[in-house]
């Protein structure tokens, strides 16, 4: 149970390098000047495994031999406990202040308890919306934040606290309920990197919830006109269009994500021009994580979804309709490239009109993300070009790389905010990774072409 | 024999569509029982509502006399089970799967994982993920085989493995239910796997058991009958299912061969031809 639940070799190393560097900074910590600090790489190493553990939970709760192995439950609360007693050993580096320790232990149960309802009932994944936007009504109704008073109460709440968690324990170890949602996180907990959204499709409509039965119709219908209405042959659909509507799953980023995210972002944007520029610091944050989590949806998606229909795609390219030289390739291409510079472009503007209204980011920095975003669409163009080409399942690879290469962006990103850096343009460093990343698109779409003509 | 399986009034329904209606059935110790009935028929809800692992509506199961939603962990022991779509880590080695399942039973055999495993030619080190849909239910078999359960219950365990897998498979259990004390329940679609080894056919319609008795009886009882006689005379045919009359008689399938109806009928000097049925027929026409 515990290689289950621990399953993934990545996170783990990451915890442990974290928990080694929280060890080294105690060791060599004279004053309490970095005390934050170790607190922080704490927390933040412990609630990537419990993150991890909530995820890979479902998986044996919700498994149909868990009524049926003997002493399972037991079995599972036993592991359960074991991970979260281990998951305290690096919090003891907070001794010898006890008062500190306790709250901590108490913020660890809690974060337990808030990942684990969250996997299980997304309607919890409130919380960490209300974590975000907490220090706004804080603010707004003139809160004054007391971490001693916070931590003192926390600590004295452990009792209670412990008491509540082992309750729900017991519970969850039992728990079988909400099939809809957990299937969907099993179905994505059970497959490799490289297929974590495509998979999604594979869970049969019925058993999806009201609200992605609509997302996926409402998708669907506008390609359903663009085919009822091809008839005459004067709106016969173009070979990009046609390869277009077969590369399209319920997650694929289409019209409708497109009017929610502008929607979204409007209603912000006219909240933040409603209130007092000094509130605006309060949705960094969210106007910072609202582009990051459209690019995963809209770049890594279309991977996934291109990758697992591979096979479809190759039997639709000998089709008598791709018979002239290179036409599927070509056609293909122009896809994949229209719809992420559409992407792309999308979040630029979203940028630009959150930088507008919340001004978090000035112009220089503004220019200067767009044109990292622009290389790293080059990039990650390239290498998903290079994965579909292949004949080797370069999937989990592919999408490892573009997350890396993501969170190496967003790094970066807040590098580049803090240290006020100047225009990247003007870099040398930058304008050869700008060549570079050009050189690579040029050549990968030239492989890609090659490989079909080839055939 | 000691009841190993009671359901009585077991009730249910999917989206307001009922699947199992006020189901009764009895298994007895050393049953060897095939359950047929058509697609969609509910053979999957009964056997994984037997199991706790469906919810239903009402109704009371018990297994090895504990009502099945609070069996003990000695109970479970006893039980090995084989779904219909596999449910496993996919991303776990045969070799990781087997160890995890091990955990939970002190009764589990590493000599039989062993013998099946070489056997049948798993390779430990693959992914489940990477195997064949008949390698995954080999796996699935072994799987449930290795704690040496007393009550096994295989939902279509030989749908997705070859004519030499389903031999290899059907061998083993019939090896198995020579110990008289285990009691096997198989859904199938293969009633030529059914009648290799089951000792008793439960036929699954309309949300109840509607046919369940011993295979021998069954065959001979559902049969055929042809019975010649003049327009003149007037015969009916006891327990007939289907039937249809000719000028000189009438030809018909019965549930049940009336043994007195046919000393009668001999009396009568009246020609009555007694054609047995294969199971798939008899199937078919118990469902019709």
């Amino acid at each position: 149970m515990k290689t289950i639940l621990l399953h993934g070799w990545l996170v783990k190393v990451f915890i442990v390098l974290l928990w080694a560097i929280a060890i080294a900074m105690r060791l060599t910590m004279t004053d309490d000047t970095r005390e934050d600090l170790l607190l922080t790489i704490i927390a933040f190493s412990n609630f990537l495994l419990y993150l991890m553990v909530a995820t890979r939970l479902p998986l044996l709760t919700h498994s149909k031999m868990a009524v049926l192995l003997p002493n399972y439950s037991q079995k599972l609360k036993g592991v359960l406990l074991l991970i979260f007693g281990v998951s305290l050993l690096p919090t003891l580096l907070v001794l010898p202040d006890v008062l500190t320790w306790l709250a901590f232990v108490s913020i660890s149960i809690l974060s337990t308890l808030v990942f684990v309802a969250m996997i299980y009932q997304p309607i919890y994944q409130i919380f960490i919306w209300l974590l975000i936007l907490m220090p706004l009504p804080m603010a707004l109704l003139d809160i004054p934040f007391n971490k001693e008073k916070l931590f003192y109460s926390l600590a004295w709440l452990l009792p209670l606290i412990t008491w509540l968690a082992y309750g729900l324990l017991n519970k969850l170890v039992n728990y079988r309920g909400n099939q809809r949602h957990v299937s969907k996180i099993i179905a994505v907990t059970n497959v490799s990197m490289g297929k974590t959204l495509a998979v999604q499709d594979s869970i049969p409509f019925a058993d999806r919830t009201r609200l992605a039965q609509w997302w996926a119709n409402s998708h669907f219908n506008h390609y359903r006109n663009i085919i009822s209405n091809a008839t005459g042959a004067s709106q016969k659909i173009s070979n990009r269009k046609l390869i277009e509507i077969s590369c399209q799953s319920a997650n694929s980023f289409g019209v409708n994500a497109y009017v929610v995210w502008t929607v979204g972002i409007t209603l912000l944007c006219l909240l933040g021009i409603s209130i007092d520029e000094s509130y605006h610091h309060f949705f960094t944050p969210m106007v910072t994580l609202i582009p990051a989590m459209i690019i995963g949806t809209g770049s890594i998606t279309l991977f996934q979804i291109i990758h697992s229909k591979k096979s479809y795609l190759a039997r639709l390219a000998i089709l008598p309709r791709f018979k002239q030289h290179n036409s599927f390739a070509s056609a293909f291409l122009g896809y994949v490239f229209s719809n992420q510079i559409m992407l792309y472009c999308f979040i630029a503007v979203l940028l630009g009109l959150t930088a507008r209204v919340f001004g978090h980011i000035s112009v220089t920095i503004y220019i200067n993300l767009v044109l990292i975003l622009l290389v790293y669409c080059f990039l990650t163009i390239s290498i998903m070009l290079v994965a579909w080409r292949t004949v080797r399942d370069l999937g989990n690879l592919v999408v490892w790389l573009m997350l890396i290469g993501f969170i190496g962006t967003i790094v970066f990103t807040m590098h580049m905010a803090s240290t006020d850096m100047p225009l990247l343009i003007l870099n040398e460093l930058f304008q050869t990774l700008l060549v570079t990343s050009l050189l690579l698109i040029a050549a990968s779409s030239y492989q890609y072409l090659r490989s079909f003509s080839k055939r | 024999m000691a009841c190993i399986v009671n359901v009585e009034g077991l009730t249910k329904s999917y989206k307001n569509q009922s699947v199992l209606n006020q189901l009764n059935w009895k298994i007895e110790q050393g049953d060897v029982v095939g359950l047929l009935g058509k697609n969609g028929a509910g053979k999957s809800t009964l056997l994984k509502s037997m199991l706790n692992i469906n919810d239903i509506e009402s109704g009371t199961i018990s297994i090895f006399g504990e009502q099945y939603n609070q069996l003990s962990t000695a109970s479970k022991s006893r039980i090995g089970y084989v779904p219909q779509e596999n449910d496993e880590i996919s991303w776990l080695s045969v070799n990781d799967l087997i160890n995890f399942r091990k955990q939970f039973y002190c009764t589990w055999s590493d000599e039989k994982v062993t013998e099946l495993v070489s056997r049948w030619e798993i390779d430990l080190t693959k992914k489940i993920s990477e195997l064949s849909p008949g390698q995954i239910q080999r796996v699935l078999i072994i799987l449930a085989l290795a704690p040496m359960p007393e009550l096994l219950i295989f939902d279509e365990p030989a749908a997705s493995l070859d004519p030499a897998g389903r031999r290899d498979f059907l061998k083993e259990i019939l090896a198995l239910v020579s110990d008289e004390s285990i009691t096997v329940i198989f859904s199938t679609h293969i009633t030529s796997d059914l009648e290799r080894i089951a000792n008793k056919v439960a036929i699954l319609d309309k949300g109840q058991i509607c046919y369940f008795n011993d295979l021998d009886v069954t065959k001979e009882n559902v049969v055929q009958l042809t019975v010649h006689y003049q327009p003149e005379q007037n015969i009916t045919i006891p327990y007939l299912l289907r039937g249809k009359k000719f000028s000189q008689g009438q030809q018909g399938i019965v549930s049940q061969l009336d043994q007195a109806w046919l000393t009668k009928m001999k009396q009568q000097a009246v020609e009555v031809t007694i054609n047995p049925m294969g199971l798939e027929d008899i199937f078919l026409e118990l469902t019709a």
